[in-house]
């Protein structure tokens, strides 16, 4: 029977060649959409790892001002915004927040481990309560690590897996940079993070890594985004307020005070919109091909009124009729498949835009059953409508 | 004889209507998807306000130092344009100022966020925005480190209230009050090296300007005497940067520095490509056109298929013609004909859909002040585009459907 049917449609390859292309490269399209749309899910499905609601972030700009006058205002400023009773926690850190479109990052090896990772500097302890990081290990930092000789280090889980797998990891030496360089720079990680996306959920970067220095360590930068926990419920006018008190210190210096709510949404408009706008185009374009195999297979059953009428006049059933309908566009599009399928497989085999073999596979899986779903359900109507045809009436047309 | 066809090619259309409909359904979106993205590129790259003169404009907005394995993407310094750009003799003028900052203001508790640009006072003759009130500050501002603003339409309709003039007036930025002079119509956020909604005098920058050190916050525009002079002007940059030398902390890292002047076009494709040295538009129109192709080619392919699928319909009519004497190029021209009459009435249905799209984008708030729009210009592109549509999925079928043999297409079509 099926080897029937690639015959029939090998015969009249003719006309069907266009319609394999069709869906060879419909299959083309589908294959790239599910591959972006199963990174970005994998990528949504990790835990951020961080709380954004009434967190504000406070960019500080001390141009001109010398660099211990800087390290004082910013303490100052510190302690200022600490003592507003809205105010739950205060901590400045680097730059590369969460939602900042700032990276830092660096490679972290343990042995002939290496991963890319993102650092972060923190210069309060508190830190960790303004985005409420969660420990999975070990201990969070205190006022003596900036100066331990042990150079404490922490973490995410993310990247403990990948660099230490079973084994533990708190009391566990990592260093900088990669692999090929000689390291100097050995850290002890002494906790773990249960996650930090600093891209936010649709980010990739799970790895991060955290350091602790201090304000008053004058051989470490003095960072300058002062990070904000406010208790629930505050009004947005109260970001005026702390202004003017930052402002009553760093007299001149340049304040910018954002909501990470706000930062959240513009982020993530900004790498949702274009990706939803191609999922739409992929959307149509493969609708437009679904409508144009329903309209292709409808007039051809049109024409082949007669061999159907000759079939059901030797005794095939209406039932035969529909399932040769329905093997025939199968094996129609298993031949589009296969060239897709030679052309998809290569990703994974030249190892091209850094996504996972098994994304590609499943990617290829996934695309494959869209595609037989979708000539199915464009076959159904036009292969019901040659079943029903009645073999007096077709014989007599001819 | 043309009227007949088009006769004959609107009968057609009414018979099937839901081929017609998945044609046009094809073809509209198709082009529906193509004019928003041409408006756009339009949007982002075309002469439009503030830069009415974008092809005399070059822009120096990035600089990158590497040296000792590392590498610094940044822009570039008050500093190094003073002594690089400043100096620069074939430009008809220069203008000097810095990138936009972020700033919220307090009105009635209310916040208000808005983007700020320190400028220079050429800034305002380089560039050709449209005053509602008011007018520039010009360089005596810029010397006296005066505290005066030019503000847009959202922001005085935001901060002063609808329908009030704000000349006069003052805007507290950054702490600081600022006496409004001129109110200018909006500049999309698009406008990547133009938009803002507050321009003050870039001596109220709260930085050290004569800092020896290469990489910054600021932008320069240049603009060239005419067209064709912007070549020379970019020679001339070429060689005055040639032989710079890294100042400052910076030399210890960085050897080699690496700026250019760029079109608006070739400064967009080095922001996408980071790519090295002169910017390739060739390569560049070559990928474009691929990317085209391959998004246009799915429709085709399918117009191409069901235009097969309706034209054996018409084997008998096709048999008459040619047992009556048509040649087979009479019938594909009627053919083609019909398919091109099918993609403009796609055209124009895809046309009404980007106007829709556009006005959606607009609305949405998604870009700040975007003003996406149709003009002629798109216009006619989209038109060529739907010819070229039209003949290339009418081509195939037509030449198909003439090799027919006359005889077997009287008989009622072949199997």
């Amino acid at each position: 029977m099926i080897r029937h049917l690639f015959k029939l449609i090998w015969n009249r390859k003719g006309s069907n060649f266009l319609m394999i292309v069709e869906i060879f490269f419909s299959f083309i399209i589908l294959f790239g959409v599910i591959t972006l749309g199963i990174f970005f899910y994998q990528n949504y499905k990790k835990p951020l790892g961080f709380n954004y609601e009434h967190v504000l972030v406070l960019n500080v700009q001390a141009h001109d001002v010398p660099a211990a006058e800087k390290r004082e205002g910013l303490e100052q400023i510190v302690n200022r915004l600490s003592a507003f009773e809205e105010v739950q926690h205060v901590a400045v850190g680097s730059e590369n927040g969460p939602y900042s479109y700032n990276t830092w990052s660096t490679g972290l090896t343990r042995k002939n481990k290496e991963i890319i990772s993102n650092m972060v500097v923190v210069q309060h302890d508190a830190f960790k309560e303004v985005l409420q990081l969660q420990m999975a290990e070990g201990r969070w930092f205190n006022e003596s690590d900036a100066f331990s000789d042990a150079k404490p280090i922490i973490i995410t889980r993310d990247a403990k897996n990948q660099l230490f797998g079973d084994e533990p990891a708190i009391g566990g030496k990592v260093s900088f940079g990669s692999t090929r360089e000689k390291q100097n720079d050995v850290r002890t990680v002494i906790g773990v993070v249960e996650a930090y996306k600093p891209r936010g959920e649709m980010g990739e970067q799970s790895y991060s890594y955290f350091l602790r220095t201090s304000l008053a360590d004058t051989s470490q930068q003095a960072h300058s985004t002062i990070y904000v926990r406010l208790k629930e419920g505050t009004p947005p006018v109260i970001e005026e307020a702390l202004l003017d008190a930052a402002e009553a210190i760093g007299r001149g210096w340049t304040f910018n005070l954002r909501q990470m709510t706000d930062m959240r949404t513009t982020y993530l408009k900004q790498s949702l919109i274009p990706s939803s706008a191609l999922f739409i185009v992929c959307v149509f374009l493969i609708l437009n091909v679904a409508l144009g195999l329903f309209g292709v297979l409808w007039q051809s059953i049109n024409k082949r009124y007669s061999e159907i009428g000759l079939r059901r006049a030797l005794g095939a059933s209406a039932g035969d009729i529909y399932r040769q309908f329905m093997g025939e566009i199968l094996v129609l599009a298993t031949f589009g498949l296969i060239l897709g399928f030679f052309f998809a497989v290569q990703l994974p085999i030249l190892g091209l835009f850094g996504f996972t073999t098994a994304t590609y596979l499943s990617a290829i899986a996934i695309a494959a059953l869209l595609i037989y779903g979708l000539v199915l359900a464009c076959a159904l109507y036009p292969s019901r409508q040659a079943a029903a045809i009645h073999p007096a009436i077709a014989l007599h047309e001819e | 004889m043309l009227k007949n066809y088009l006769k004959i090619a609107w009968k057609v259309l009414l018979r099937r209507k839901f081929f017609t409909f998945i044609s046009l359904f094809g073809i509209s979106f198709t082009l529906m998807v193509l004019m928003v993205v041409v408006s756009f590129a339009d949007h982002l790259l075309g002469a439009h306000n503030p830069e009415i003169k974008s092809d005399r404009l070059l822009y120096v907005s990035r600089l990158k130092m590497t040296g000792n394995g590392s590498t610094l993407n940044t822009q570039p310094g008050y500093y190094f344009l003073d002594r690089f750009v400043k100096p620069l003799k074939t430009p008809e003028n220069i203008t000097i100022y810095a990138r936009e900052y972020n700033f919220n203001a307090y009105v009635d508790n209310r916040k208000i966020s808005m983007d700020l640009r320190f400028t220079d006072g050429n800034y305002w003759n380089v560039l050709d925005f449209n005053f509602l009130e008011g007018g520039p500050f010009g360089k005596a501002d810029v010397e006296g480190i005066n505290r005066v603003a030019v503000i847009n339409e959202s922001t005085r309709n935001n901060y002063f209230g609808e329908g009030t003039t704000a000349v006069g007036k003052y805007i507290e930025v950054d702490r600081t009050r600022y006496k409004v002079v001129g109110v200018v119509e909006n500049v999309s956020a698009t406008r990547i090296y133009t938009y803002a909604d507050v321009w003050v005098p870039y001596t109220n920058i709260k930085e050290d300007l004569q800092e020896q050190k290469f990489g910054g916050s600021f932008e320069a525009i240049l603009l060239a005497r005419s067209p064709a002079e912007v070549q020379a002007v970019k020679e001339e940059f070429r060689n005055a940067v040639k032989d710079a030398s890294i100042p400052g902390p910076d030399a210890a890292t960085y050897t080699k520095v690496e700026v250019h002047a760029d079109t608006l076009l070739e400064a967009f494709v080095r922001g996408i490509s980071r790519a090295e040295g002169e910017i390739n538009l060739l390569m560049f129109s070559m990928w474009v056109f691929l990317g085209m192709v391959f998004f246009m080619l799915l429709p085709t392919i399918n117009l191409v298929n069901i235009n097969i699928s309706r034209i054996m319909e018409r084997a008998s009519e096709i048999g008459v013609r040619k047992a009556f004497g048509a040649s087979s190029f009479t019938l594909v021209m009627q053919f083609l004909l019909e398919n091109v009459i099918l993609t403009l009435i796609g055209g124009a249905l895809g046309l009404l859909m980007a106007q829709g799209v556009l006005k959606l984008i607009n609305d949405s708030g998604v870009i700040a002040n975007a003003n996406l729009h149709l003009n002629p210009s798109i216009f006619m592109l989209s038109f060529f585009i739907c010819l070229f549509f039209g003949v290339l999925s009418g081509v195939y079928p037509a030449y198909r459907m003439s090799k027919l043999p006359a005889v077997a297409a009287l008989k009622g079509g072949i199997k």
